[in-house]
């Protein structure tokens, strides 16, 4: 088992048991725009179709993330020193029929005092004086040149119910970094009153916000994955790709992830007693040079072996060989047991020009995690 | 013969298989969750064409993506056209952007494991 261990993927299995508290996770980190917003928000529209949300709490959820993106877009600050260190996020989780949505944006320091003391406010009082609370806002007029006056706090937690978890993290001496967390369920507690946070679901989200910088992810997905979800994050990556680089490398990226997705869904394993569910990680480090994808998820124990002698025989192959290969999988017979038949790791390695780096790590009697990573280059030939 | 008309969607390709119009087209991309059920019509729609073949038919590919579970099923159906092309003419013109060295990669693959087809790599 040993000469499969690539220590520079062990994070992955890492990220994938910090986040199976979850059923979904998934954060973007990066430039926010009213595409991409749309991207994030149909992407919660496939995944709470799937599970088949009620459409009450479909509607909240999609009320607060709406409320959460536009917060964001709204309110960064511009951090030319660090803004890919400290660039705006989303955050969307769920934990069987709780949702956790999470912001996460640059401040100025000044803007703390007045926000925290806003966020208090709302906090401390009940739904009924929430209304007035609300009233009162509006007729006082206090817009702000940026439009909103808390308006949108005071909704927050209105719909869904909940009281605002927060917290502030200083950047330097002159901005901060402020996370802001929701939680939307159906079942709230049925008084008057909101109810309490949770405090280690906002660490969870701090948490899975420091892993994806300290390993420059732009985006991660958690949780079961199927077509459509395939779909929407094939989606969310082509919208926001730079057009000006070459249409070669756009296509690779997107094929690549393709097949890792792909892989997943039609390969995983999984102890979960549901029927067809292939959950998995899949996440997205982007540079302007280059992409790097990388999936992970359950194979049985049973299936190693096998995996190992196709990855080793990929990665041993050159061109000729790889193309070799391709072709005589090509013409091979289909079988019913060997749907792929590998020709996606080769389909893979021809596209990126990179060995695939790949991790498979022994998690029980019964599952190892394997973990794959593609490095597609712009600029090759 | 009826023709086969699949309307592109945005995981899977335009098909249109029309003999009265001489069109023989496959376009857009094609990544379907599963790609043996995608293209079992078209199988069957060729495999009915086969007794009935106009003497020549020209068959445009112009993909931006395939996946590789497509690519078995594109290598199954220029079979099905060889097959065809013993008893009448078919010709494949596969385009492929200026760029895009991969397409035009997957088209030169084919014409050399499917020697018996008149294949032709045409740039956009």
């Amino acid at each position: 088992m040993e000469q499969h261990h690539n220590p520079n993927l062990d994070f992955v299995y890492q990220l994938y048991q910090h986040l199976s508290n979850f059923n979904l996770s998934y954060i973007y980190k990066g430039d926010f725009s009213d595409t991409l917003n749309e991207t994030i928000l149909s992407l919660a529209e496939t995944n709470m179709q799937i599970v088949n949300e009620p459409s009450a709490l479909k509607k909240k959820v999609f009320f607060i993330m709406v409320e959460s993106l536009q917060n964001i877009t709204r309110h960064t600050e511009a951090n030319e020193d660090a803004i890919n260190e400290n660039s705006s996020l989303f955050i969307i989780q769920r934990k069987k029929k709780d949702y956790y949505i999470t912001s996460g944006n640059i401040i100025d320091i000044d803007k703390v005092a007045p926000l925290e003391e806003k966020l208090k406010k709302v906090n401390s009082l009940d739904l009924e004086s929430l209304k007035n609370y609300y009233r009162e806002v509006l007729d006082l007029g206090e817009i702000s040149s940026k439009g909103g006056a808390g308006l949108g706090l005071i909704e927050m937690a209105r719909k869904s119910g909940n009281k605002l978890a927060f917290d502030f993290s200083p950047i330097n001496e002159n901005k901060s970094f402020f996370y802001f967390q929701s939680k939307v369920n159906l079942q709230t507690g049925g008084d008057n009153s909101l109810d309490h946070i949770e405090p280690e679901a906002l660490s969870a989200a701090k948490n899975f916000h420091q892993i994806v910088l300290s390993k420059n992810l732009n985006f991660v997905f958690q949780g079961d994955f199927n077509h459509e979800n395939m779909k929407t994050v094939l989606a969310m990556t082509e919208g926001n790709m730079d057009s000006s680089s070459q249409l070669i490398f756009r296509k690779r990226v997107i094929n690549i992830i393709v097949e890792l997705i792909q892989n997943i869904y039609k390969h995983a394993n999984s102890d979960i007693k549901e029927k067809d569910s292939h959950s998995g990680i899949f996440m997205i480090e982007r540079h302007e040079e280059k992409y790097i994808l990388t999936s992970g998820n359950l194979i049985f124990n049973s299936r190693v072996e096998a995996l190992v002698a196709k990855l080793e025989r990929v990665n041993s192959s050159d061109v000729n060989g790889l193309n070799a290969l391709f072709n005589s999988l090509l013409m091979a017979e289909e079988r019913v047991d060997q749907r792929g038949a590998g020709l996606g790791l080769i389909d893979m390695k021809l596209k990126s020009k990179h060995s695939l780096e790949y991790n498979i790590s022994k998690v029980d009697n019964d599952f190892s995690f394997f973990t794959v990573q593609v490095k597609i280059q712009n600029n090759t030939h | 013969m009826e023709p086969l008309k699949i309307a592109a969607k945005e995981d899977s390709p335009e098909i249109i298989f029309d003999p009265q119009n001489q069109r023989f087209e496959i376009n857009h991309r094609s990544l379907p969750e599963d790609a043996v059920a995608f293209y079992a019509p078209v199988f069957n729609w060729l495999e009915e064409y086969k007794s009935d073949a106009l003497a020549l038919s020209t068959f445009h590919f112009k993909l931006d993506y395939f996946n590789t579970t497509t690519a078995k099923q594109l290598y199954k159906l220029f079979c099905l056209l060889e097959e065809i092309s013993r008893e009448q003419t078919i010709e494949i013109k596969w385009h492929y952007h200026n760029e895009d060295k991969d397409m035009r990669a997957a088209g030169e693959r084919y014409s050399k494991l499917i020697a018996g087809l008149k294949f032709d790599l045409v740039e956009y």
